[in-house]
């Protein structure tokens, strides 16, 4: 005969083994809460706070609240010397909140400055930069005044620092923003994106050449408040490189058929040392990041996230078809994607 | 962790205090199988292009050795009853496919009454059975990772005699089908019912006939990545048919025969889901066998089976690339002691 004990022992194994547990594969998700349609292409957005400026693609430029989901504005073209001119297809918008300015460049074109301030009213000042413009970014600086570096892709890096000027012909009052200082740095490659921390350092993405970074030197004139770029160092990088993403641990570069790198910033304050490669097998547009999550924009396949808490060894979290997404912004905890169907507010589950 | 279960579960049988004997059967298997991957035609003429489908390994088929070892115990006896404990463990070695070697384990117990009466829990473990390389869509678009899956097979069954020449078995059971990393959006709780009817016929063997109905759940399906929104559910319907026949001959003690037939049926109707969408398959088995007692302690069997999966879909490609033959050639060799304590 058998001791009990045995048998009681035996069902207690059976039980604890009987089932089993999945694996875990450590995969996060992507929830959509709310879809904007946009109508046209939402190639791009700024956000100031709760409202987004999107480039809507053929619909122009759209103002939505993005607490309520409702579009406050609609502009599909401007006023100019008592003409009205259509948007042709609008790529790039950008809000300088404390100038009261928004931004606007169509494909290939030079910047629009537009007024828009309290009264809602999208007024056109002038253009500035030049054609073949595909990005930019801006600061504003004291004295109402603002500095754009620009990813010119038939001169190089562009920049300069704007002010308005007002000047009153037969009782009318014509403002432009004028530069007060700039110029431009020409460059190996063909620019296609740009980044900067508005304060020691712009990235362009220079497509077959890789990426190019500059300091900014600060001349201590009130013409030049926004800093000048000088040629800090190039990385080579395989693929296009398409747009750069500055952080505090370095930059995050998105190459059309072969995936991402990181570099560090010691990497790029010295020009030496080698470019983290990751998600080499997709064709990254764009990066987004914040606390750690990288958002890579790949186009028809929708995202990929990448853990990056170590960026020397970034982590696939997924790829998520959540439509053509051209671009990604954070807002909040929320994320917000630029896709041919309009603009997306997401949420990122870790 | 379930090999410590099962390696656990074989130390206790030697350990535990009883009356009875412990048996053992000891057995070695060489196999040879022609398709270890279930490539399909288009799958194997392409191969020479698509080198990195082969997972590293360098041929489509490969010889096997497969080391089992079963322990079979009786916990207790009383007149007629007896409840009767049994853990096997096999190791199997893909000669020319490392990636597919695995190991499996079984526990059961079964409480007898009389002939063919008794209830039955089983618990069979499979880990870590590669099927072959494929793109973890999840987090890639092209790059190739070895997909493999764990069985946890748990089944409940019933026994009882009709009548002299014939007996059923009636029994549920839950099968967890769960996927290594990269591949877990595949995962499947799979629910199954089985009947068998048997009967003995005098002087010429046995026949049977079984019938299994299953409904496999995706219980990843949505839960983590893009491929995680494809559904894997499926219903099957599978009946199987043994035949064993008394040998005629003195060469060999037992000749058989089984024909298997799993229909499977894809639960997926999203449009941009063509692997799966409709898509049904027949898998069809064919297994013949002979037996020989060489002594009272050593058996030794020859064996061939013959698998075809037929795959239909309204997509052609998906019909050629999920179809495919196989052929396996097995040779068992038994040896059965008893280890007596007192």
């Amino acid at each position: 005969m058998i001791n009990t004990k045995n048998l009681y022992f035996l069902s207690t194994l059976l039980l604890c083994f009987s089932c089993m547990e999945p694996n875990e594969e450590g995969l996060w998700s992507i929830e959509e809460q709310n879809m904007f349609s946009t109508q046209g292409f939402c190639r791009n957005v700024s956000v100031s706070e709760n409202i987004a400026y999107v480039a809507a693609g053929q619909s122009g430029v759209q103002i939505w609240d993005l607490q309520t989901g409702v579009m406050l504005h609609e502009f599909l073209g401007y006023s100019q010397d008592g003409s009205y001119i259509e948007f042709n297809d609008i790529s790039i918008v950008q809000r300088d909140e404390v100038n009261d300015l928004i931004f606007v460049t169509e494909s290939n074109k030079k910047v629009k400055v537009f007024y828009y301030g309290d009264s809602s009213e999208f007024v056109y000042r002038n253009e500035i930069m030049s054609d073949r413009t595909k990005d930019y970014i801006s600061f504003p600086n004291a004295g109402n005044k603002f500095t754009m570096y620009v990813a010119d892709n038939d001169d190089g890096l562009k920049w300069g620092t704007y002010m308005s000027d007002t000047t009153v012909i037969f009782n009318l009052e014509i403002i432009n923003w004028m530069p007060t200082a700039g110029g431009e740095l020409a460059t190996d490659g063909k620019p296609l994106g740009i980044d900067s921390n508005g304060d020691d350092l712009v990235a362009m993405a220079v497509d077959q050449l890789g990426v190019e970074f500059f300091s900014l030197v600060y001349d201590q004139s009130v013409e030049n408040s926004g800093g000048r770029p000088v040629f800090l160092s190039k990385f080579d990088l395989e693929g296009n490189a398409e747009q750069v993403n500055l952080t505090e641990k370095g930059a995050f570069i998105s190459c059309d058929d072969f995936g991402a790198y990181f570099l560090s910033s010691e990497s790029i304050l010295s020009g030496e040392g080698n470019a983290i490669a990751f998600a080499e097998d997709l064709t990254v547009d764009h990066i987004a990041i914040q606390n750690d999550i990288a958002v890579l924009s790949i186009g028809p396949k929708g995202l990929a996230l990448y853990d990056v808490s170590d960026p020397f060894n970034p982590i696939s979290k997924g790829i998520f078809d959540v439509g053509y997404v051209y671009k990604t912004h954070f807002w909040n905890d929320h994320i917000l994607l630029c896709t041919r169907s309009g603009l997306k507010i997401s949420k990122i589950s870790i | 962790m379930r090999f410590l279960f099962i390696f656990n579960i074989i130390s206790l049988f030697y350990f535990l205090q009883g009356s009875t004997p412990i048996n053992f059967t000891f057995g070695y298997h060489a196999g040879y199988d022609d398709n270890v991957m279930r490539f399909s035609s288009k799958e194997i003429s392409d191969a020479t292009s698509n080198a990195k489908h082969m997972g590293g390994s360098k041929t489509f088929d490969s010889y096997v050795n497969k080391i089992h070892l079963q322990l079979n115990k009786s916990l207790f006896i009383l007149k007629k009853k007896e409840l009767v404990a049994t853990s096997s463990l096999s190791i199997s070695n893909y000669v020319h496919n490392p990636n597919k070697d695995y190991w499996s384990g079984n526990f059961s117990l079964k409480y007898k009454w009389g002939s063919y009466k008794y209830f039955r829990y089983s618990l069979r473990h499979l880990n870590s059975y590669y099927l072959r390389h494929y793109i973890d869509r999840d987090k890639s678009i092209n790059n190739l990772q070895p997909c493999s899956f764990s069985d946890n097979d748990q089944f409940i069954s019933f026994s009882n005699k009709i009548n002299r020449k014939n007996w059923y078995n009636l029994g549920i059971g839950f099968l967890q089908r769960y996927y290594d990393i990269p591949f877990t959006e595949f995962d499947l709780d799979i629910y199954y019912v089985r009947f068998k009817l048997s009967q003995k016929i005098q002087k010429i063997g046995s026949i049977s006939f079984q019938i299994d109905r299953a409904v496999a759940d995706n219980i990843t399906f949505g839960e983590t990545a893009v491929s995680s929104e494809f559904d894997r559910s499926y219903e099957s319907l599978e009946w199987y048919i043994p035949i064993k026949f008394k040998s005629p001959i003195s060469l060999f003690d037992q000749i058989g025969l089984s024909i298997r037939q799993e229909l499977r049926y894809y639960e997926a109707e999203a449009s941009n889901d063509v692997l799966h969408a409709g898509r049904d398959h027949s898998d069809n088995k064919l297994t013949i066998w002979i037996n020989k007692d060489l002594s009272d302690d050593l058996n030794v069997s020859l064996s061939a089976r013959f698998r075809q999966r037929k795959t239909n879909s309204s997509y052609d490609w998906v019909s050629d690339l999920k179809s495919f033959n196989q052929v396996q050639l097995w040779c068992k060799i038994r040896w059965g002691f008893s280890y007596d304590k007192y």
